[in-house]
């Protein structure tokens, strides 16, 4: 059986639903490095992310026949898989930590502000773009995004009403939207 | 509701991101099919975000994370939300395509690993977790599985081994047992030695390297006994020597090292 090298996006979804290996192996070779970039940027700890994006590739596997192309495009499923995945192991991490008498939010922040500092990820993905932000913004951005913050959570951290923190979520939105395009 | 003011509110990339409530979610879908503008700028922005995610992703996983893949998949069995094909190869004599992808996934993300060397604060607790419950699964499965009970003694002192330079990938610990001066030498990531070498393990006592014998590697995850520890013992390094061992370690072959914490 020869490699192939290149599949439309129907073509490998048609494929992978049919759970075919050779289709699976293309998917994993093509998007692995983008899905561990985003789990380490979210968990900070490169060896544990090994152990999500295993995860993350499974439930693929296991659940492609859940994704509906005429709802968004492929990666964008499989980001979102990939860093639910990662919000739930910093939760689950956090919850075990609040047992020990340490809060959600010390946990969780010490996590990724650790991760920036040591493995320097802020250049990678979209992060680029999000650190290009107006301060306000990114904050918001970073918390809902990297962190899994709720928009409430959100809002008790920066003590802001709720209201602003979905306008700041918007508005960081569209200006990261922005720079995506004009890159 | 206005479809330009729709598209420029946010909502799109709020939702493609998922930083959106159901609600929130329910009423894009609804956008998206009913307004072709939506869908169309919906699909820019996605593109873009694939673009950006694939251009600017420089970190590498481990090379074993897709073999890991595969077991896990074939040990699922029937149990899962849908039905896994066995990935075995049905041609013995040719390479699975498993094998390709891994073998050239192998090597590119060996040399990639390359650049990142890096040591993480409290790591050492995430590892003895990682075992420990590595230990519990291993318990649950096989009942005969004594070689995790050293794991019980309240006295052991765990010790990350990293790995050096370009081996930075390799990842071993450590867990001392002071009151029995014994180690016990768990593999996470750690390439077979080869016909002709050895790992050797080596302690550092006063300044000068203490060899502590051979790694009886195993690829199993099974603890690996190394007895006769120098109490005053302050780091831990393991090199890649000829068979048999050397009596110096050499230095251009450090494969790991770890010190005992603070």
């Amino acid at each position: 059986m020869e490699t192939k090298q290149y599949y439309s996006e129907t073509e490998l979804v048609q494929l992978l639903q049919k759970q075919d290996e050779q289709a699976f192996a293309f998917l994993y070779q093509q998007y692995h490095k983008a899905l561990y970039n985003i789990i380490v940027q979210i968990v900070g700890d490169t060896e544990i992310s090994n152990d999500v994006l295993q995860q993350v590739f499974v439930s693929i596997w296991q659940k492609i026949n859940m994704f509906d192309s005429s709802k968004g495009r492929l990666f964008t499923w499989m980001l979102n898989v990939s860093r639910n995945a990662a919000i739930d192991f910093l939760r689950s991490k956090a919850n075990k930590n609040s047992q020990k008498n340490q809060s959600l939010t010390e946990s969780v922040h010490s996590n990724i502000f650790t991760s920036n500092e040591l493995l320097n990820i802020d250049g990678i993905g979209i992060k680029k773009f999000v650190e290009e932000l107006k301060g306000d913004l990114k904050i918001v951005l970073i918390q809902s995004y990297y962190q899994g913050f709720t928009h409430e959570e959100i809002a008790e951290n920066l003590k802001i009403p709720i209201g602003t923190v979905k306008t700041r979520i918007r508005t960081a939105v569209t200006e990261l939207r922005k720079k995506m395009i004009e890159n | 509701m206005n479809v330009e003011t729709y598209i420029a509110s946010g909502a799109i990339e709020a939702c493609i991101l998922g930083l959106a409530s159901p609600e929130e979610n329910k009423l894009y879908q609804e956008m998206r099919l009913q307004y072709p503008a939506v869908k169309e700028f919906a699909d820019l922005f996605e593109v873009k975000l694939e673009e950006a995610s694939l251009q600017n992703a420089k970190l590498e996983p481990s090379p074993y994370v897709f073999d890991q893949i595969k077991q896990q998949i074939q040990n699922s069995g029937t149990g899962t939300e849908a039905p896994v094909r066995s990935i075995h190869s049905t041609n013995p004599g040719k390479k699975s395509i498993w094998q390709q992808y891994g073998v050239a996934a192998s090597i590119a993300l060996l040399l990639g690993s390359v650049l990142f060397n890096f040591i993480l604060a409290g790591k050492i607790k995430d590892l003895q977790i990682k075992v420990n419950d590595a230990a519990k699964i291993e318990k649950k499965t096989d009942p005969s599985q004594a070689q995790f009970a050293f794991f019980k003694e309240s006295n052991i002192t765990p010790i990350a081994l990293y790995g050096v330079g370009i081996h930075n990938i390799c990842n071993c610990s450590l867990y001392w047992d002071k009151s029995k001066n014994t180690a016990y030498f768990l593999i996470h990531h750690l390439f077979p030695p080869g016909q002709e070498k050895d790992y050797q393990v080596w302690a550092q006592v006063d300044g000068k390297p203490v060899s502590l014998g051979i790694l009886k590697y195993n690829a199993e995850k099974i603890p690996i006994a190394i007895p006769n520890i120098p109490p005053n013992a302050t780091k831990f390094t393991v090199t890649l020597e000829k068979k048999g061992g050397n009596e110096q370690p050499t230095l251009e072959e450090i494969y790991l090292m770890g010190q005992i914490s603070a």
